[in-house]
């Protein structure tokens, strides 16, 4: 259709409305993401399907990038009809879905990765304070770029999370005197590990 | 009868009509070039495929034209010369014949358009027309009357190159020596001259531009004959250089046309309405983010036909490589030959044609970039400034400037080295250079942005420590100091003109969220200073340095073949990504990993045993500043 002729085709101007458009979904998307894994960790390839990160546990390891896609169908009627709130529900439309699909993929990559180290806990035998505390004790805490210690996040399903607000193991007074035990250890032991970490640096004493 | 090279001179001393004088040289000059074009040892025209018509009536050229056409099946090019009177009426250019009107040049004349209809018909893979008019009411003043569409979008299957000369009465006088036009032509002609070119052949822009230059020199600027021309099917030689020497880049000229009719011939023919559309662009848009997208496409249709892309390729440069001259940008002639390079890169190893073309295009740009360094030497010497040119713009462009600058020296040597030539004048020429550098652009020679990381890398590895004064140190030092002071944080590759003031401003600002915006992570100037401060004595400083990089990353991404390097985006291969302070506390760490997991990577790469190959990666990586050929470090 666009290869014919077309009385007053506004092409350059629509692709520019088009690509401010899709600038949008993509501000929106990049918002939901950085809900997802946070915004320090995005870095941009100019090319290749691959790579390589030397300084994971795993450094001869070359994992390819996935690609993420969604398919939106607008009606020419919607359009016919002026119906402005298109925008909004389309916007949304593929912004929460390529949120969703980059969601699952990355907690798949989370969950793959646990998984492959041994890094999982089982969840059938004690009780929900009890495989909290226990999360807790075998997660590394780590140290971010001004020295201080970030507490680890827990991401769960929604019922798990309502769980959490019922469960009455969770609110045992020795559970959580052991879970702030536990924290202060684990503190105690992330900025240690932050001070050996930043001591391997070549300094002008040496 | 198949392939000939057909001339048909035409000169026009009598006119019928009163309203148009008679002439007493155009005949005279029609004859001299259908003798010079047909006749003798340089000549490319058989005689038998030569026609001359004097003084003719339209009815006559009508049947000359016709019984041309009926006579070749295939013609590899038509030259057309014409002498005499010619004019414009309503927008349009005639030629006029014997019985040609003044007061009725659109009924009477012969139209250049209609000369056009002849040439579609005959198909020819290319058309030259030489006009030395003279004119009864007022001249040629440029080329937009001769390429107006309903000229030239006749020519949508063939080339064309254009030589107009144009003066009032210039045939009128008795004693006339002749065109000012043709007498040029034929003084390059015999070679009294000199095109500057050594290549064997001579096609109409060659002979054409140095015969217009003299005529604008002969009458004090008050004539220039316009002259433009687009080779679509490979170089279309229409003389031999009489100053032809041995010279590699010859090479270059030796390719012959395709013909339009052979399956190489019909994919260009079907990308001619964009090709003609470059041509027409002004020079100042002829870059290689403009030519690549279009010559690609071209290039990819012939990929399966064996050496066509060479072919065209080195005609289409042939078209280009003369206006660039003229560009603002002293290095456009370097990036239109590094551009041609790059085009050719995915068929250098299987087409001798493309690799024949890209080691003729690596010598010019070798011998290029001689002249521009020493132009450049040679303004520092008179001001030291020169090199800058804008105020407040220049913080970010300077750098630019001058890793762009000392990058193609690098590759220069590079390449020389690729080709077995001497780099001993480029190596004076940067010798000379490196002192004014040093002693003024110290602090603004680099580090500004992620663009200039394969200039850095081309430079860096084509001199040893000592070499220029100690500049790779102080470049490398002052990438260090400017990583270092923003966290790794330089503007991001390709960053858009609209962003570079807000970049500046971050930096001037330190606003960390800014910077992180305008800025790209993993970076490869990172990368590229860990891996060749070593080479530049500046291991140690870097190593007490790296604990204010910590969390930066750093990436080098070797595509799987380099034969893929010029393609926009490269698809396959692998980024290698590290982090400092993590695994990562020394230079050796990175240079270790390198050499386990990079270099052989690289080793394995069998496209990179190619000279060829590394010459058009080379040349891929300096116009599309996004990737850096990170072999150079493994050599």
């Amino acid at each position: 259709m666009r290869d014919k002729a077309h009385p007053f085709p506004f092409d350059a101007q629509a692709e520019i409305v088009m690509k401010t458009f899709m600038q949008a979904t993509g501000e929106k998307l990049n918002r939901a993401q950085r809900q997802v894994s946070g915004g320090d960790n995005v870095q941009r390839f100019s090319h290749g399907g691959s790579w390589q990160s030397h300084h994971s546990y795993d450094p001869d390891r070359v994992d390819q990038m996935q690609t993420i896609e969604h398919e939106t169908r607008l009606r020419f009627e919607d359009i016919m009809g002026g119906r402005l709130d298109v925008i909004e529900r389309t916007v949304d439309e593929i912004s929460s879905s390529m949120a969703d699909s980059y969601a699952k993929a990355y907690y798949k990559m989370l969950s793959d990765t646990c998984e492959e180290h041994g890094n999982v806990i089982d969840g059938s035998a004690s009780s929900l304070g009890e495989q909290m505390l226990k999360a807790i004790e075998t997660v590394e805490y780590s140290v971010d770029r001004d020295g201080q210690v970030s507490l680890p996040e827990f991401r769960m399903h929604p019922s798990l999370a309502k769980r959490l607000h019922t469960d009455p193991s969770l609110h045992d007074p020795e559970l959580l005197a052991r879970v702030e035990e536990v924290k202060k250890i684990k503190i105690t032991q992330a900025l240690a590990a932050e001070a050996a970490r930043k001591s391997k640096f070549r300094s002008r004493g040496e | 009868m198949m392939g000939a090279r057909v001339l048909l001179c035409i000169g026009c001393d009598n006119y019928q009509s009163p309203s148009l004088s008679q002439l007493s040289g155009a005949e005279r000059d029609a004859l001299s070039i259908h003798s010079a074009l047909s006749i003798g040892p340089l000549s490319r025209i058989q005689s038998e495929d030569a026609y001359l018509l004097l003084s003719p009536v339209r009815s006559q050229l009508d049947a000359m034209l016709l019984e041309i056409q009926d006579k070749y099946d295939e013609i590899v090019s038509f030259t057309l010369f014409f002498a005499g009177h010619g004019g414009e009426a309503n927008d349009s250019y005639f030629l006029c014949l014997s019985d040609t009107r003044a007061d009725r040049l659109s009924t009477t004349g012969f139209a250049l358009s209609r000369l056009f209809e002849y040439f579609n018909e005959l198909k020819a893979a290319h058309c030259n027309v030489i006009i030395d008019a003279c004119h009864a009411g007022g001249m040629v003043s440029n080329l937009g009357i001769l390429l107006k569409p309903e000229v030239i979008g006749k020519a949508k299957t063939f080339g064309v190159s254009f030589f107009v000369s144009s003066a009032a009465d210039q045939y009128a006088s008795e004693t006339s020596r002749g065109g000012c036009g043709t007498l040029a032509l034929l003084k390059v002609l015999s070679g009294e001259i000199d095109t500057g070119s050594r290549a064997g052949m001579l096609d109409l822009l060659d002979i054409g531009r140095p015969a217009a230059q003299f005529v604008s020199e002969q009458t004090r600027g008050g004539q220039m004959p316009s002259v433009w021309g687009v080779n679509l099917y490979g170089h279309m030689p229409l003389f031999g250089n009489p100053h032809a020497s041995d010279n590699p880049a010859s090479s270059l000229l030796g390719i012959t046309g395709i013909s339009p009719a052979s399956p190489a011939g019909q994919a260009i023919s079907a990308q001619s309405a964009e090709l003609y559309k470059l041509m027409f662009a002004p020079e100042h848009e002829l870059t290689a983010e403009k030519l690549f997208p279009v010559l690609s496409t071209c290039v990819d249709r012939l990929a399966d036909i064996p050496n066509a892309a060479g072919a065209f390729i080195g005609g289409i440069w042939q078209s280009l490589e003369k206006g660039a001259g003229r560009h603002t940008n002293s290095f456009s002639r370097v990036e239109l030959n590094a551009t041609c390079a790059a085009l050719l890169l995915q068929s250098s190893q299987k087409d001798n044609a493309s690799r024949d073309c890209i080691l003729g295009l690596a010598h010019e740009i070798v011998t290029e970039i001689e002249y521009r360094l020493w132009d450049i030497v040679n303004g520092l010497r008179e001001n030291p400034c020169s090199l800058s040119r804008h105020g407040i713009p220049d913080l970010f462009y300077l750098p630019q400037r001058i890793s762009r600058i000392l990058g193609w020296a690098g590759a220069a040597v590079h390449l020389a080295r690729e080709l077995g030539v001497s780099d001993a004048n480029l190596r004076e020429a940067l010798e000379q250079m490196s002192a004014p550098l040093v002693e003024h652009y110290a602090s603004a020679c680099a580090g500004m942005s992620e663009d200039e990381a394969p200039y850095w890398a081309a430079f860096l590895t084509a001199i040893k420590t000592d070499d220029a004064n100690g500049l790779g140190e102080l470049v490398v030092s002052t990438l260090i100091n400017a990583l270092v002071e923003h966290e790794g944080r330089l503007a991001q590759p390709l960053l858009s003109a609209e962003n570079v003031f807000g970049y500046l401003k971050a930096r001037a600002d330190k606003d960390p969220a800014e910077l992180k915006r305008l800025s790209s992570s993993p970076s490869e100037t990172l990368a590229l200073v860990l891996l060749i401060c070593r080479r530049h004595s500046l291991e140690e400083e870097l190593d007490y340095n790296l604990a204010s990089l910590d969390h930066a990353h750093l990436n080098i991404f070797l595509p799987q073949s380099y034969l893929e390097f010029s393609q926009p985006f490269v698809r396959n291969g692998i980024n290698h990504v590290f982090q400092i302070g993590q695994k990562v506390w020394t230079v050796a760490d990175v240079v270790q990993r390198w050499e386990e997991a990079c270099r052989p990577q690289m080793l394995q790469d069998t496209s990179l045993q190619n000279p060829a190959t590394r010459i058009g990666a080379i040349c891929a990586s300096l116009i599309f500043p996004d990737r850096v050929p990170w072999f150079l470090l493994s050599d």
